[in-house]
């Protein structure tokens, strides 16, 4: 195996990394998979591209707009899909179909304005390879890791050290004895969905610089999925430690068996996970003494 | 001291269930008063319609002199603080995590103080700050939801059966805490199944069956009344 190949897939894996925690954040503080995700980074990235890209700005102003995009989008879902079902308690049959639904909206609104074409983003940038001493590395690819990166440090840092980030994990574990704690769970659930849908413009963006972008694009949301079940359903950590096995294990794959098989095998790799371990790599959880 | 909190005239329905009917009592500031009664009498549900987890469907909640406002957190910013039953520590946050999460409201520097302030009244907190709350065991849950809840500084604590499931020696100290909160100057609100404690420590107390506050009187009064006895007390 070749260090470039590795490297490939460590953006790769960075990518849905991104994708995965977004999913684990809204997991953890609603239980339900969000099935709009993907449909939401498309969205989010289409977005960005008709105010910007196609515009000739480059990538940093892509990104915020991205980001922001997707921030809004994932806003107005809690909003309208998620509040009062919410605050009922409803059963997670109404999470599951209301997720769809809002997710089928969006690549709908999406393809009435795109059309079912291809887009590319601009060139970003100057050189397409980088040389780092002997090595050659994607210039996408570097930057990918690297964003991706940063971006998870940060998620990291508020989530573990930051009083909101306490809030929501206090939310997460028990809305109701959160709310006693003076918390407000109503903005805590918003803010998930805000982090969730930074993460997702984000993504959304790279994915369209790797694939192209196109309405359906939000169906690699499957990734994250895989990556969050790999890693254990909810935990972030084992999000990002699945979601980069799966990126390598995937470039890997491609590069010995060719695409088709790969596909299939990631598959695999997900359905062997909840045969063997359900609760993924980090899914333990604490159990209580008394 | 005059009346910190008055419930007046609540009622409670979850769904055709009537939990709490037109129930009436006030706490005097300073104090500690006990609501004593069987499992399933409205005993949690009063103290859940007092913290706004549960909407009336009649009457209201006075606090020093005027009524609370509806939202759980809002409620909390006013110094009314539920520490509920089954004590609902955040098992997977560590113990100076959920002390964190329990002074919300405050930042910084008072944040500091307060936790200094818990680390010192629970020791035990302190030299295990850094595991995780679902590693202690109930009595130390116990006291972690406790000390959550005085993270925010009340003015007034409804505590719900603490002493639910707990060894005898461990609802000692658990009792002896309670005392120590009331002489810190925060009245006490407390819920409990276990009537003879509840009765001993306080100064007041109401019981509460089927939803309908059936008596009341000090806590000596009831201790020696004859339903008190039959009903709660084994004869």
């Amino acid at each position: 195996m070749s260090i470039q190949i590795f490297i490939n897939g460590l953006a790769t894996g960075s990518v849905y990394a991104l994708i995965a925690t977004g999913f684990a954040l809204i997991f953890n503080v609603l239980k339900f998979s969000n099935f709009s995700h993907g449909a939401t980074m498309t969205a989010a990235a289409f977005v960005a591209y008709f105010l910007v890209s196609a515009k000739g700005l480059g990538l940093a102003p892509t990104l915020i707009i991205a980001a922001l995009a997707g921030a809004a989008i994932s806003l107005f879902g809690e909003f309208v899909g998620f509040r009062r079902i919410t605050l009922n308690h409803s059963s997670p049959t109404y999470f599951f179909v209301s997720s769809i639904t809002l997710g089928t909206l969006y690549e709908g609104l999406v393809t009435i304005k795109a059309g079912s074409n291809f887009y590319n983003f601009p060139q970003f940038f100057k050189s397409t390879t980088l040389s780092i001493g002997s090595f050659v590395v994607s210039t996408s690819d570097a930057m990918m890791f690297i964003i991706s990166a940063v971006v998870l440090v940060i998620l990291a840092y508020v989530i573990s050290k930051t009083r909101i980030g306490r809030a929501l994990r206090a939310v997460s574990f028990d809305r109701e004895t959160a709310q006693l704690m003076g918390i407000d769970s109503t903005r805590t659930i918003q803010l998930a969905f805000i982090i969730s849908g930074i993460l997702a413009g984000v993504a959304g963006v790279f994915l369209g610089v790797n694939y192209t972008l196109y309405p359906s694009l939000g169906s690699l949301v499957v990734k994250g999925f895989i990556a969050s079940v790999i890693g254990g359903l909810g935990s972030i950590t084992g999000a990002v430690i699945g979601a980069v096995l799966l990126g390598i294990t995937e470039t890997i794959l491609l590069a010995t068996l060719g695409s088709g098989y790969s596909t299939i095998a990631t598959f695999g790799i997900m359905l062997l996970f909840l045969l063997v371990r359900p609760q993924g790599i980090a899914g333990s959880n604490i159990q209580e003494k008394a | 001291m005059g009346v910190m909190l008055k419930v007046n005239d609540l009622s409670v329905n979850y769904g055709h269930v009537k939990a709490l009917k037109h129930a009436n009592i006030e706490v005097e500031s300073g104090k500690i008063v006990s609501i004593i009664g069987a499992n399933g009498a409205g005993k949690s549900t009063m103290l859940r319609a007092i913290s706004g987890l549960v909407k009336p469907a009649t009457g209201n909640v006075e606090f020093m002199g005027s009524a609370l406002p509806a939202k759980p957190s809002k409620i909390v910013a006013k110094g009314v603080v539920h520490v509920p039953e089954g004590r609902k520590t955040f098992s997977g946050l560590t113990i100076r995590d959920n002390l964190l999460v329990g002074g919300y409201l405050y930042k910084g520097k008072q944040l500091e103080e307060n936790l200094e302030k818990q680390y010192k009244l629970f020791p035990i907190l302190e030299e295990r700050k850094n595991q995780f709350a679902g590693t202690l065991s109930g009595g130390e849950q116990q006291m972690l939801a406790v000390s959550r809840g005085l993270m925010s500084n009340p003015k007034i604590i409804l505590l719900d059966e603490p002493s639910m499931g707990l060894a005898p020696i461990i609802v000692n100290q658990i009792y002896d805490l309670i005392r120590q909160i009331r002489d810190s100057g925060i009245t006490v609100l407390l819920v409990e199944q276990n009537a003879r404690k509840a009765l001993g420590i306080c100064d007041y107390a109401y019981v509460l069956e089927n939803g309908i506050i059936s008596l009341q009187g000090t806590g000596d009064e009831l201790l020696r009344s004859d339903s008190v006895r039959k009903a709660y007390l084994g004869g």
